[in-house]
């Protein structure tokens, strides 16, 4: 069969009104509400359960609430955790606890941001916070120790003292 | 410090009552003698002791620290312990504890600041029918008021000593007694000494014994069915038949007389009224079978008794009766129920804690010092001389089929003439005893429940109180004859309250060993604590029973169900009580 | 049946049992696991914590003393009143036993939940998390929850029974294994229970603290972490270290271990069951003594002294030992003397006798030996380097050498020849895995393994060959010493070995006590040989 090819006019042969249609089309957007985010001026609205870094978090008294149970450790899909167990300072305050980590490493390269930890910590002294961007200049950099991981927990508001009267 | 020569030459005594290489069994007496010298147990007298039996200091620490009656810190001069279990509660035990904290500006196990007087609740004295009762020291004071109190208190504080308490008289026969175990006791000018015991014809039976062979008088003590009457009701005859022969060792006889159980207080007066019928018991029973050496194993919270005892022993030594092939030792417990339960009674005689033993071995194969032992109660023996007097026929002809002979029951609580008495088995029924023969409820009150053997066995509502007092009528209604306390609740008692008390009993009482008693009732204790001051819940009563139900059957020995029967009975019985409490 | 067997169902299965055999064991030869607390196969019976409740019942008799049958064709079985303790229950004929039954069930939950309602909630700080019985018979056999809302019974925690354990009441769930295996394996009757009742402590007269060498079995048989050893204390969590199986090289007696680690650190040693060698106990002088095997100090590379600098030059393998087998050739062999330690596996010291010495011999140690497992041999291997031709006395090498007849000295793994000797030799090649005086006096110094990181077999003094297992890979730098040696020997002119498993076959060729046998033939419980 035979296609018939439709009959351009004059000015469709100039191709000029199309190209007027095309910048009309383009300006036309111009006074138009944008949907562009400026991130990082503006941050994205993070909502409920959202997953970002995991940290570890204080009790309201500045305990540490991470007893070095290892059962993140343990869980992490990706073994990104890596927990040296140590010992709480004799006549501190929280001394009766007995347990704490001499050293919490998280490999931000390897962490998946699941969430499993948080789910399995029976102490409830990781969380995954609103941290999303995590970056580094060296591989080293992305390994977070304990103490960046306090510092970005911060305190935690707790109800249940747990260890209070041992 | 230095234990006085005299001291040291008693204690020489008491360890020869022991085999030579179980030196350790003499524990509990060391313990009892160095206290009353030094007013406390500390690190000497524990190193002390255990140089003295060749034994390790955790040895003799362990025993201090289970027995309530031994002390690691010094009491006052007068230590006053106010009985807290459930007979005296229902007289009024807690106002005489309020009474005499007030008075004495002291909290509990706290001493005076005069160093003079401490106070402490203990548990059941075995005075239950004349509640509200204390000891101070070893004298005992009965029927306390608070203005007796003052009157005790102001004398002791004058006179600077604690004056010695004469014996109560005897109680006086009802009409419906027949008395055969208390025939003695209130023959005019019975003193109970060894002359006035034969005067009444005693010690014939124990020459009759002699004259017989052992297997005889083994098979008449079986022909008359005679049960035991410590609790557990197991035919005496038969235990004995059980002992292992030709195992080379000695036998060892044993006498309960560790009367713990709450409501019950019938041994103390065969002991105070008329012991020779106890020691003559004993040595039939030795004869029979072939025991050389016996012990009586004497609750610590009698030292009257314990005193009693010793005296009549020595007057049957000189007569030649003890002494003669057979041996008698009286050996102090300390504070401890659990002590009531034959193996936990053979380890605590042992000198050790008293831990019941897993059985099998029984004790008829394997028991005290690893040898044949036959443990029987003090009602039990001191039937013996009876039957074999009057021939086991004589003895069927009391009681009913099933539960021969007589027995002593003792009732406590609101009724009008609480005491003990003896009656033949079967003859009469709980609603006669507690209406006929007792006189019936104090202060026109209503009867809300009966327990009928010692706070272990289960409570009897007021409508099921028809049933004859023998062994098997109690225990197809339900609950068991056990040691004969008969404890009466009215309708001023509140069920919640006296749950709670015999809950604390069992909780304080229990030794520890396996875990559902040793978690279990501590956990009942203190759910019924909740329960009483309101905080209960619904599910409460539910739990309570589970748990009751854990305890019972999984334990090694028989406080298990001594501690779940009363809490499962009470809770199924009166049950709208328990939920009006929790709210 | 058998004069010395008797038939029983347990759970519908068949069993036949040795006469004795108490109900825990008879299960478990069926595979029927019957959870408890206070039984151990090697203690006396407690019977106090019923958690191994089962339901017992004897076939009714008729009255020709035959089973009755009953309406449904099956034997009519009188069960008890009361459900009893597997542990003190012996089989007996007849008997049907059920562990399964809804009353069992209902026991063990019960039982559980008292153990559960006043112990603390330490799990997450608790050693024993991961090898708890309390956790695994929580999981199997008891509540999902709890319903306890009292206040649970405070007692003494993390107090220091002595200088190796630490003691935590609160745990303990009052089994009494400890204090049966203190007064009646270790000898020393010094724990106990004080109090009564719920408040019943576990504890030690002070003053009178364990003091034996073998206090630390107590943390391998309490059940729950209440006694724990203060040198594994918060280490590592148990569920990350792999078991190897192993002997203790510090006796002769050779108890057989286990040794945990993870990656390539080792954390403890346990031991493990063998009945012809230790039961189930270990001394804690063994247990304790692995700490070398991580010390920093450890030999990591070859070195020669260099005679021109002066000082240790460190050389790569191949070139260690293309020196060492360029000197040893020209070394004459009739002034060649070798030192093997009894500390080595037999098969080192078989490939070290390859060397033809004129003289071989092994260093003896002797010590302190008590009536149980610390024998006064303090070699693991005295038995293995004699039958392997090494000779006790090894004052003939140092005489030798102050004589100037032994010029060439190859010492594997031992400190014995003193500095003023050593410096008379020509050549002095060491293997060792420590710095030593002899490694400081060292022409050539060939680092090589530690006990956990090598393959082998020790012969103990009852003559009995047991094999080592290697738990970590050799520490970066470090060679097993079969490896070295046989290079050494391949060089020289005699076989290469490529495994162990070939040096064994030579082995029982050359040695005829050892003759049949092969590394798998002497499994995990060892074979006995004869001398």
């Amino acid at each position: 069969m035979l296609v018939q090819r439709p009959k351009l006019t004059f000015w469709e042969r100039l191709y000029l009104p199309q190209v007027l249609q095309g910048l009309w089309q383009t300006l036309s957007h111009i006074p138009r509400k944008k949907f562009t985010r400026q991130y990082p001026e503006e941050k994205p609205p993070l909502y409920g359960k959202y997953r970002g870094a995991p940290e570890l978090v204080r009790d309201p008294d500045g305990r540490v609430k991470c007893v070095a149970c290892q059962l993140c450790e343990f869980v992490c899909p990706p073994k990104a955790i890596r927990v040296v167990p140590g010992f709480r300072k004799e006549g501190a305050s929280d001394a009766s606890v007995e347990k704490e980590p001499s050293d919490f490493i998280i490999n931000m390269n390897r962490c998946i941001f699941c969430g499993f930890c948080e789910e399995v910590c029976p102490e409830e002294a990781i969380f995954l916070l609103r941290d999303f961007s995590v970056s580094g200049y060296s591989r080293e950099e992305m390994q977070f120790h304990k103490d960046k991981l306090l510092e970005l927990g911060g305190v935690r508001e707790d109800k249940i003292q747990k260890w209070k009267n041992k | 410090m230095t234990v006085p020569v005299e001291l040291e030459r008693h204690i020489d005594e008491i360890v020869t009552h022991y085999p030579p290489d179980k030196t350790r069994a003499a524990t509990l007496w060391l313990c009892h003698l160095l206290q009353e010298y030094f007013g406390f147990l500390g690190d000497e007298q524990v190193l002390w002791i255990s140089n003295k039996l060749g034994l390790q200091p955790i040895n003799v620490w362990e025993v201090v620290t289970f027995y309530p009656m031994f002390t690691t810190k010094p009491h006052g001069k007068f230590h006053v312990k106010v009985c807290r279990t459930l007979s005296c509660e229902l007289c009024g035990c807690k106002n005489i504890v309020a009474h005499l904290r007030k008075k004495l500006g002291v909290g509990l196990d706290e001493n005076t600041t005069d160093g003079l007087f401490t106070i402490s609740t203990v548990e059941c004295l075995a005075l239950c029918g004349t509640g509200p009762v204390m000891m101070i020291n070893d004298e005992t004071f009965e029927n306390l008021t608070t203005e007796k109190v003052d009157a005790i208190i102001d004398r002791i504080r004058t006179t600077g000593r604690l004056d010695a308490q004469p014996l109560p008289m005897p109680l006086a026969a009802h009409p419906l007694e027949k008395r055969v175990l208390l025939s003695n006791i209130t023959k005019p000018g019975y003193t109970g000494s060894l002359a006035d015991y034969e005067r009444e014809g005693g010690y014939t039976a124990l020459r009759k014994a002699l004259a017989m062979k052992p297997d005889e008088i083994v098979a008449e003590v079986k022909n008359s069915e005679i049960r035991g009457r410590g609790g557990a009701g197991f035919p005496c005859g038969l235990k004995w038949s059980f002992l292992a022969k030709g195992t080379g060792k000695p036998v060892y006889l044993v006498c309960n007389a560790d009367e713990s159980e709450p409501g019950t207080f019938k041994d103390r007066q065969l002991i105070s009224y008329d012991p020779h019928l106890l020691i003559e018991g004993i040595l039939i029973s030795c004869h029979a079978v072939g025991a050389k050496v016996a012990y009586i194993y004497i609750r610590g919270e009698m030292p009257g008794g314990a005193k009693i005892l010793q005296k009549a022993i020595e007057e049957a030594r000189a007569k030649g009766y003890v002494g003669n092939g057979v041996e008698i030792y009286v050996h102090r417990g300390a504070g401890a129920y659990i002590c009531g339960e034959e193996t936990g009674l053979i380890e605590s005689l042992e000198g050790k804690r008293a831990y019941p033993r897993i059985k099998p071995p029984f004790p008829a194969v394997v028991g005290l010092f690893g040898c044949p032992t036959v443990v029987n109660n003090v009602e039990t023996l001191a039937n013996i001389p009876h039957i074999i007097n009057k021939g086991s026929t004589w003895f069927k002809t009391m009681g009913v089929s099933g539960s021969t002979g007589t027995r002593l029951v003792c009732v406590s609580g609101p009724v009008k003439r609480p005491g003990y008495y003896e009656f033949e088995m079967g003859k009469l029924t709980l609603r006669q005893l507690i209406f006929d023969v007792c006189g019936g409820l104090k202060d026109g009150r209503t009867l809300k429940g009966v327990i009928p053997g010692g706070s272990s066995m289960p409570v009897m509502k007021a409508d099921q109180i028809d049933v004859p007092l023998d062994f098997e009528s109690l225990r197809k209604a339900g609950t068991m004859a056990g040691s004969g306390g008969i404890i009466v609740l009215d309708d001023s008692v509140d069920i919640v309250g006296a749950t709670l008390n015999v809950a604390q009993f069992y909780a304080h009482e229990s030794c520890g060993q396996c875990t559902p008693c040793r978690e279990g009732t501590l956990w009942m204790e203190k759910m019924l604590h909740r329960i009483e001051r309101g905080e209960g819940r619904p599910l409460d009563v539910e739990m309570l029973y589970e748990v009751a139900d854990n305890i019972d059957g999984k334990t090694i020995c028989p406080l298990g169900e001594a501690a779940a029967w009363p809490v499962k009975a009470f809770v199924t019985k009166y049950r709208e009580e328990f939920e009006k409490h929790g709210g | 049946m058998a004069d010395n067997t008797v038939n029983l169902t347990i759970d519908d299965k068949a069993v036949v049992a040795p006469k004795g055999m108490n109900l825990i064991e008879a299960a478990k030869l069926v595979g029927i696991e019957i959870p408890h607390y206070c039984y151990h196969p090697k203690l006396c019976i407690a019977g106090n914590c019923r958690m191994c409740l089962v339901d017992v019942g004897m076939p009714k008799l008729g009255a020709d003393r035959k089973p009755e049958i009953g309406s449904d064709g099956k034997m009519v079985v009188m069960f008890g009143p009361k459900l009893v303790i597997g542990c003190n229950t012996t089989v007996a004929d007849g008997m049907v036993v059920l562990t399964k039954s809804p009353k069992v069930v209902k026991a063990r939950e019960g039982v559980m939940e008292f153990l559960l309602i006043n112990h603390p909630l330490d799990c997450p700080i608790c050693d024993q998390a991961g090898e708890c019985r309390l956790q695994e018979f929580s999981v199997d056999y008891g509540k999902a929850e709890s319903r306890f809302v009292e206040e649970k019974v405070h007692k003494p925690k993390k107090t220091a029974l002595n200088a190796k354990i630490t003691l935590d009441d609160e745990r303990c769930i009052l089994c009494s294994r400890c204090i049966r295996f203190m007064r009646d394996v270790a000898g020393q009757d010094c724990l106990g229970f004080i109090q009564r009742g719920s408040h019943s402590t576990l504890t030690c007269y002070l003053g009178n603290e364990p003091k034996t060498n073998y206090d630390l079995n107590i943390v391998d048989i309490c059940p729950v972490g209440a006694l724990t050893s203060n040198d594994f204390r918060f280490q590592q969590r148990v569920w990350f270290l792999k078991q190897t199986k192993s002997i203790c090289p510090n006796c002769a007696t050779g108890c057989n271990t286990v040794i945990w680690s993870r990656e390539d650190v080792v954390y403890r040693q346990t031991p493990r069951d063998n009945n012809d060698v230790n039961q189930c106990w270990m001394c804690d002088y063994g247990r304790i003594n692995y700490k070398f095997i991580n010390d920093p100090h450890r030999l990591t590379t070859p070195s020669v002294k260099s005679a021109t600098l002066g000082q240790r030059v460190n050389l790569t393998w191949p070139e260690a030992i293309r020196q060492v087998v360029d000197k040893l050739r020209a070394a004459k062999r009739d002034s060649l003397a070798v030192i093997g330690s009894a500390r080595a596996t037999t098969e080192e010291l078989y490939l070290l006798k390859k060397f033809s010495p004129s003289f071989a011999a092994y260093i003896p140690r002797v010590g302190t030996g008590d009536n149980f497992l610390l024998n006064t041999d303090r070699n693991p291997n005295a038995a293995g380097a004699m039958l392997t031709g090494f000779s006790s006395d090894y004052s003939v090498i140092a005489d030798g050498i102050a004589d100037g007849k032994i010029k060439t000295l190859i010492v594997l793994g031992e400190d014995a020849i003193v500095p003023e000797l050593l410096a008379k030799l020509e050549l002095l090649i060491v293997l060792d895995i420590l710095p030593g005086k002899t490694t400081e006096a060292a022409h050539y110094i060939l680092p090589g393994v530690t006990f956990a990181e090598k393959s082998g077999t020790f012969i103990n003094a009852k003559n009995r060959i047991q094999r080592l297992n290697p738990a970590i890979p050799p520490l970066v730098g470090t060679k097993p010493e079969h490896l070295i040696l046989s290079a050494l020997l391949a060089e020289l002119g005699g076989k290469r070995y490529a495994t162990i498993q070939e040096v064994f076959a030579d082995m029982t060729r050359d040695v005829p006590a050892l003759a049949g046998l092969n590394l798998s033939k002497i499994g995990d419980s060892g074979v006995e040989v004869k001398s």
